[in-house]
């Protein structure tokens, strides 16, 4: 994927679709006999959508090693966080009003976790070391006995750094305290197993995955039943978790979507660490440029620099052509440098230089070639324009 | 902003062109004839150094070097193309707001503005410290 001659380092804010995701979305959307609400299991067009909305359930099930009538299908990660936070920690409410998160999540965990404070819970924010990684000690230690709910993500999506979950999650188990795992980077990047995480709410998306936007799943510990209060209300789907009309394309492209990311696991891991490796390198000899986050517990696919003697505006207009994620904001919607890199120790002056490059299934060698002339050319630039 | 709009990278097109190529950019070496002016602070995010040489009443040529956002550099070096063979007099009317208007510069980076109008004030000021150039001196003065 890229916008005419642009090279595209931007995967972890999104994938281009998987052709045979494609194919198989296309086919759903051209087959009007496979277009009825598969609410509507009263009629043989109804069944035919259910059907293949339970057969996409049990495929995503198997491809995240999760009991499949766990699947609570989303439009996204954003709703399965928002779902998972509030709506568990509302529904058990009784057990404790006390949370803990880690600074470094995503908005989407830490927003809704602003919502419940303003509705009397108190939340606890770990502040991970200065690789990214939050010690699973620390979590055990801020526990309390009106902890209801512990939420950490697998992935990070900034710098790319891998959580101990199975860890964390043993700890939250021994404590009786549920665990939410915002897992949205995960699924390609890594195996994903849900059951090895002991975890009780694991959020998803496809389009991390070479999925189509606008779906996702929260998988819900299924036994012994979790109690999650709904967000939407409505029609009762999913077993009255998320109501709304289930979008049978979006989620047969997201079960094609896990399908393909689990079967070209190995490929995709081993080509996306020979590629961010020659990245790392050229960059490395630019001098200057710091690699953020844990150098080993990470995906391979994530590359977060900071580089130094540059501004941080400058640095993203100089990498024009470039397709990439910033340490600031101004290219996306938030006013502020990265809360993330922030969160790691970095000034705002740094996190605002700082550059993420992310690579997936279709970046090339003669991509990151390009991009590294583009990042030289424009970093050299900046540092000899600058007053000695 | 159209849709299109968002294809193209979000600064008007003469802070493009002079981002992507500065006139001047660089230090004048140190002489009798050389002004020069260091303003801001790297730290806080934008330091510019500018410096100018003159002959008599008028600047021959100026050069800049500046850590900071787009907008300062292409102010910068649209200052540098500015100076070139004017006279001390032109140049202490130079206005930052004519060039906010010209570079199309937005109101909240006007503060870019006024760092490259200090550092041509500080440079003005050296050189009305150096007195009247002795060969603009009318003869037998």
């Amino acid at each position: 994927m890229n916008g005419g001659d642009e090279l595209y380092f931007d995967y972890a804010a999104t994938t281009p679709v998987d052709p045979a995701v494609a194919a198989r979305m296309a086919t759903c959307l051209a087959d009007r006999t496979l277009q009825g609400n598969a609410s509507s299991i009263g009629h043989r067009a109804g069944r035919r959508a259910r059907a293949l909305v339970e057969e996409a359930r049990l495929q995503i099930g198997a491809a995240i090693a999760a009991d499949a009538r766990g699947i609570v299908f989303t439009s996204g990660a954003t709703e399965a966080d928002n779902l998972a936070v509030i709506g568990a920690a509302r529904f058990n409410a009784h057990r404790g009003r006390h949370l803990v998160s880690a600074k470094t999540e995503h908005k989407a965990v830490l927003d809704a976790l602003a919502v419940l404070t303003r509705e009397g819970f108190e939340v606890t924010l770990l502040k991970p070391a200065l690789d990214g990684l939050v010690d699973p000690v620390q979590v055990a230690q801020a526990l309390r006995p009106d902890t209801v709910l512990v939420s950490l993500m697998h992935v990070n999506n900034e710098i790319g750094v891998v959580q101990d979950i199975a860890a964390v999650g043993r700890i939250c188990r021994e404590r009786n305290v549920l665990l939410h795992v915002d897992a949205a980077q995960s699924v390609g990047k890594l195996p994903v197993d849900v059951r090895a995480m002991s975890a009780d709410l694991v959020s998803f998306s496809a389009h991390k995955a070479y999925g189509p936007k606008g779906v996702g799943l929260l998988w819900v510990r299924p036994e012994p039943r979790l109690g999650v209060e709904p967000l939407l209300r409505g029609g009762g789907q999913e077993n009255g978790l998320r109501s709304g009309t289930l979008a049978t394309h979006q989620i047969v492209g997201m079960a094609e979507a896990f399908i393909v990311a689990r079967r070209e696991l190995e490929r995709d891991v081993a080509a996306a660490r020979d590629l961010a490796q020659r990245l790392l390198a050229g960059l490395a000899a630019l001098g200057g440029v710091e690699l953020n986050g844990h150098p080993d517990q990470r995906v391979p696919g994530i590359v977060n620099v900071t580089v130094h003697g540059v501004e941080g505006e400058s640095l993203r207009l100089a990498l024009d052509g470039i397709a990439l994620s910033s340490g600031s904001a101004c290219a996306s919607s938030s006013p502020e440098a990265s809360y993330v890199l922030r969160g790691l120790g970095r000034t705002d002056a740094l996190a605002e230089s700082s550059l993420r490059f992310s690579l997936g299934r279709y970046t090339t060698a003669a991509e990151v070639d390009a991009a590294l002339a583009i990042a030289a050319r424009g970093i050299e630039r900046l540092r000899a324009l600058a007053p000695a | 902003m159209t849709a299109s709009g968002y294809t193209r990278a979000p600064y008007p097109p003469g802070v493009l062109e002079h981002f992507f190529r500065p006139r001047g950019a660089g230090r004048l070496g140190s002489g009798p004839n050389i002004l020069e002016a260091r303003v801001g602070e790297r730290r806080l995010g934008a330091e510019l150094l500018l410096t100018v040489e003159v002959q008599g009443n008028r600047a021959v040529r100026a050069a800049f070097s500046a850590y900071g956002c787009p907008y300062l550099i292409a102010a910068a070096s649209d200052l540098v193309e500015h100076v070139a063979g004017r006279t001390q007099d032109e140049l202490g009317h130079w206005k930052w707001r004519a060039q906010a208007e010209r570079l199309e510069i937005p109101t909240e980076r006007f503060n870019r503005l006024l760092l490259v109008e200090d550092a041509l004030t500080a440079c003005l000021a050296q050189w009305r410290a150096r007195g009247p150039d002795p060969r603009s001196r009318p003869a037998g003065s």
